[in-house]
């Protein structure tokens, strides 16, 4: 069975490229635009990784992340950060990694293969 | 909540984080957002020259300079300024923190946010001594809460929604928690978490409590916690209270941590503001410098507000 | 004859002429101009047949050229003994020269009489303790930018200065309104940590008028409340004037009597207003020397006396020291090496300085002379508006080394100084050669230092 990421990005068209490129390497992928929709849709479908954006209308990233990690149920799940922010290393202490927009596709399925340990 | 936010940049690398805070806040508030910028220190005697804070150059300060300055402020912050419907950007000469009270004064907001200690706290020992540390005065003299932001990680939060008030239990405490009360219940599901951290001291003089004294002393925090501030927080359901024992700062922060705090709230209870020893800094100073969120700091002040 | 728009022999009486000057970059035009500036010799020489007294004749005829007050100059001593440098010199080819040629000097000539007056001497009149026959360099290098100034010949910074002056009532433009507000303010930001603290305005009939540097209410008027605190803490019953609160004069350093005239009388309209029993000046030299030991003669008032009886804010400290007002907390005694910066101008020029000795004897446990001392000890380096001027930065940073070994040769890092101009020198002095000394006023120190009496204390 295929691994499930869930991308979570404001902007679609980020959005429609990670999932793009996930499904060429053969992963589930599922997507939310926003904090609370993303919570909803890890919620139902228990992704296998998350790809979070920070700067979100609404909410940003890191609450996304406080609900997960509050989640006993979803609270192990990787995070991957992929933003555009300066510093954005900082933003999440527990995520398993962070990418800075733009950024290379082979380095970023090097470490989506990483985390999910392939 | 905030209506009126002044924030003081250095429109430079340094203030980057609290620039990103400051633009987010007024935007979710639909506040007004004062940009305040003290473009440089008065030097030389009665000379008009001052020392720009942002190039170290010694320049003649005059209108066209000031207007010049406005430019680049305009142009550093682009695009954070194309979504922010309602600013206004002042430049002025002088002494930084005594500048940004003089603005405070005269336009009364209801929050200031300045970066955290940066820079202006190395170099020469003049700008130690004299300029002392921005922060600390700010904090000390201020008629309104001052959020301070210094690391990267304290500005990724965008919105508040978890509170952690850092009680001491001073006057100025006092007024810190009605403060963070208000801000937690002005906003839907926002949590408040009251948290106290008993000092014992540094562990190699040799004067260490036994573990008992200790957590008799943690009993008695608790205590005086129930009493003073969860006896004021009817009918709202979201908080918790933690005593921990360690160093102050350290504990908070890691409190903070642990909770994924997106705002501390705490009181500003130096009275004495000894500008030689800005650099190490107090208690807060080195809360602003390790935590991973913004710090709101409350003088005694505001209690009589 | 040629007058500039900016440079010219008029004073600056109005706003836009001093704007205009002010939006001249670091005055650019306004030395350009200066070098088409006409001389009017006539003038020139009219004007010292009636005011160069047999005082100064005198000085300018027995000089012996015997060299006593070279050694005697700090600029002499840090331009490598440069023989351009010794006082004598200095003034015979300047004052002497004109005075020789019956005024009839050219531009060229008034540009370098301009230029040695404004960067070869800051006025401190070290010199004339060492003259055999007390001819007093510094004195008439005083009497010569009188000189300058109603020639046009003087430094676009102490143009804008007197004109401040004139304008404002203030070296700076800080208004009345501006001054009145900044003291209550103070009064506001400093109340919960000294309960009851006030800064009464125009009060009558107090014991002490306080008066201040606008660079106080300017740029840090945390020296206000400073001061405020401790005349609270003495309990005094003071005030300051709303108007006349300025005290210092940078139209003295310009050489504009009219204006030094106009600013005191400000001062002393305060007194006559007021009647306070009397005034206390902050910590600042030249305006003690301006409006305390100066003034009265530019007033002409013939007693040579300001209208009360006026002292120095060391004077004050001494007292309230002396006397308990102010109890200074033994533990919190200065323990670390500390040096004191007389200023010339209230210690040689004024006498202080066992006031000042008296003072450290109460604050510090490690007090290190500077040697020389008191009357004899060296200017900061910044008198006189050097530290203000442009035109002259590189001199005055080559005349700050003089100061600058005297206070590293005491072993002691911080200095005690009581007066805003060496203030302003020795922070420059840690800027330019980074010595790693730290300065300060006495107010910050004291309050520090001080234990406040019961009523005072607020709990945390």
């Amino acid at each position: 069975m295929p691994k499930k990421i869930l991308v979570i990005d404001d902007d679609p068209n980020i959005a429609d490229y990670l999932t793009t490129i996930f499904e060429n390497n053969g992963y589930e992928v599922c997507s939310a635009n926003d904090v609370n929709t993303g919570y909803e849709v890890a919620k139902a479908e228990k992704p296998d990784l998350v790809t979070l954006d920070l700067e979100m209308p609404t909410e940003w990233g890191p609450r996304f992340y406080r609900k997960l990690s509050q989640d006993d149920e979803l609270k192990n799940i990787p995070v991957i950060v992929i933003s555009a922010l300066s510093g954005n290393q900082y933003a999440i202490q527990k995520a398993a990694a962070t990418i800075t927009k733009p950024f290379d596709r082979d380095e970023l399925m090097k470490i989506v293969k990483d985390v999910l340990m392939e | 909540m905030f209506k009126d936010i002044l924030f003081g940049t250095s429109a430079s690398p340094a203030g980057d984080y609290a620039a990103r805070v400051a633009f987010e806040l007024a935007g979710r508030f639909d506040a007004h957002l004062r940009l305040v910028h003290v473009l440089g220190v008065p030097s030389r005697g009665f000379s008009y020259l001052a020392e720009d804070v942002r190039t170290g150059e010694q320049v003649v300060i005059d209108d066209d300079y000031k207007a010049w300055v406005e430019e680049e402020i305009k142009t550093y912050y682009a695009k954070q300024l194309e979504k922010c419907n309602d600013y206004s950007i002042h430049v002025c000469v002088g002494h930084p923190h005594r500048e940004i009270l003089r603005e405070a004064r005269n336009s009364n907001p209801d929050l200031i946010v300045l970066g955290g200690p940066t820079e202006e706290n190395e170099g020469s020992a003049y700008k130690k001594i004299v300029a002392g540390s921005t922060i600390q005065l700010v904090s000390k003299s201020a008629l309104c809460p001052v959020l301070l932001v210094s690391r990267p990680a304290a500005s990724f939060w965008g919105g508040i929604s978890s509170v952690v008030f850092g009680a001491d239990f001073s006057k100025a405490s006092d007024a810190a928690f009605k403060f963070a009360k208000k801000v937690a219940a002005s906003i839907p599901g926002c949590e408040l978490h009251i948290f106290h951290a008993m000092d014992i001291g540094p562990v190699h003089t040799g004067l260490s409590l036994s573990q008992e004294e200790i957590e008799d002393k943690i009993r008695e925090a608790r205590k005086k916690i129930r009493h003073k501030y969860v006896a004021n927080l009817e009918g709202f359901e979201k908080y918790s209270m933690e005593v921990w024992e360690g160093l102050p700062y350290v504990e908070i922060v890691k409190f903070a941590r642990e909770k994924q705090a997106d705002l501390i709230v705490m009181a500003y209870s130096t009275k004495d503001v000894d500008a030689e020893n800005a650099r190490l800094g107090s208690n807060m100073e080195q809360v602003i410098m390790r935590s991973t969120c913004p710090v709101i700091s409350v003088n005694r002040k505001m209690a009589k507000n | 004859m040629p007058e500039g728009t900016l440079c010219n022999k008029q004073t600056v009486d109005t706003k836009e002429y001093l704007n205009a000057l002010l939006a001249d970059k670091s005055g650019k035009q306004y030395y350009s101009e200066m070098e088409k500036l006409d001389v009017d010799t006539d003038k020139l020489w009219k004007s010292i047949k009636s005011t160069l007294r047999s005082r100064l004749r005198t000085w300018l005829e027995i000089c012996a050229h015997c060299g006593m007050c070279a050694d005697a100059c700090f600029l002499y001593l840090a331009n490598d003994r440069d023989p351009t440098q010794v006082p004598s010199y200095k003034i015979q080819s300047t004052l002497g020269e004109i005075v020789k040629r019956k005024g009839k000097v050219n531009n060229e000539f008034m540009r370098m009489v301009m230029d040695t007056a404004w960067s070869k001497c800051t006025c401190c009149c070290r010199c004339g303790s060492f003259c055999p026959f007390g001819i007093d360099m510094g004195i008439m290098f005083g009497y010569l930018r009188g000189l300058c100034f109603s020639q046009g010949f003087v430094p676009w910074e102490l143009k804008i200065g007197s004109g401040m002056h004139r304008v404002y009532k203030a070296q700076m433009d800080v208004t009345v309104e501006d001054w009145v507000d900044t003291c209550e303010w103070m009064a506001e930001e400093y109340e919960d940590d000294w309960p009851g603290l006030a800064i009464p305005v125009d009060k009558e009939n107090a014991d002490i008028m306080y008066t201040v540097n606008a660079r106080e209410p300017k740029h840090y008027p945390e020296d206000i409340a400073e001061a405020a605190i401790l005349f609270h803490m003495a309990g005094e019953n003071w005030t300051v004037p709303s108007k006349g609160w300025e005290e210092t004069s940078l139209a003295m350093f310009a050489g504009d009597w009219g204006a030094c005239k106009m600013q005191v009388e400000e001062v002393y309209g305060a007194m006559h207003r007021l009647k306070p029993k009397r005034m206390v000046v902050t910590e600042c030299g030249h305006a003690y020397r301006a409006t305390v030991i100066e003034g009265p003669y530019w007033a002409g008032l013939k007693d040579g006396r300001p209208p009360v009886e006026s002292i120095h804010y060391v004077e004050w400290v001494a007292e309230a020291l002396r006397t308990g007002k102010i109890k200074i907390d033994p533990a919190k005694k200065i323990k670390e090496p500390v040096t004191y910066q007389d200023s010339c101008n209230y210690i040689r020029n004024a006498g202080l300085k066992n006031v000042a000795r008296e003072i450290m004897s109460y604050i510090a446990e490690d007090f290190r002379e500077m040697t020389p001392n008191r009357e004899h000890n060296f200017c900061c380096g910044g008198g006189g508006g050097f530290n203000g001027m442009g035109r002259y930065r590189e001199q005055r940073n080559v005349g700050l080394k003089v100061k600058l070994d005297q206070i590293l040769d005491t072993g002691a890092k911080l200095v005690i100084s009581p007066c805003h101009n060496c203030w302003d020198a020795i922070r420059d002095m840690e800027e330019v050669y980074h010595a790693g000394i730290r300065w300060s006023f006495l107010k910050p120190l004291l309050i520090k230092m001080a234990i406040p009496p019961d009523h005072l204390k607020v709990e945390e």
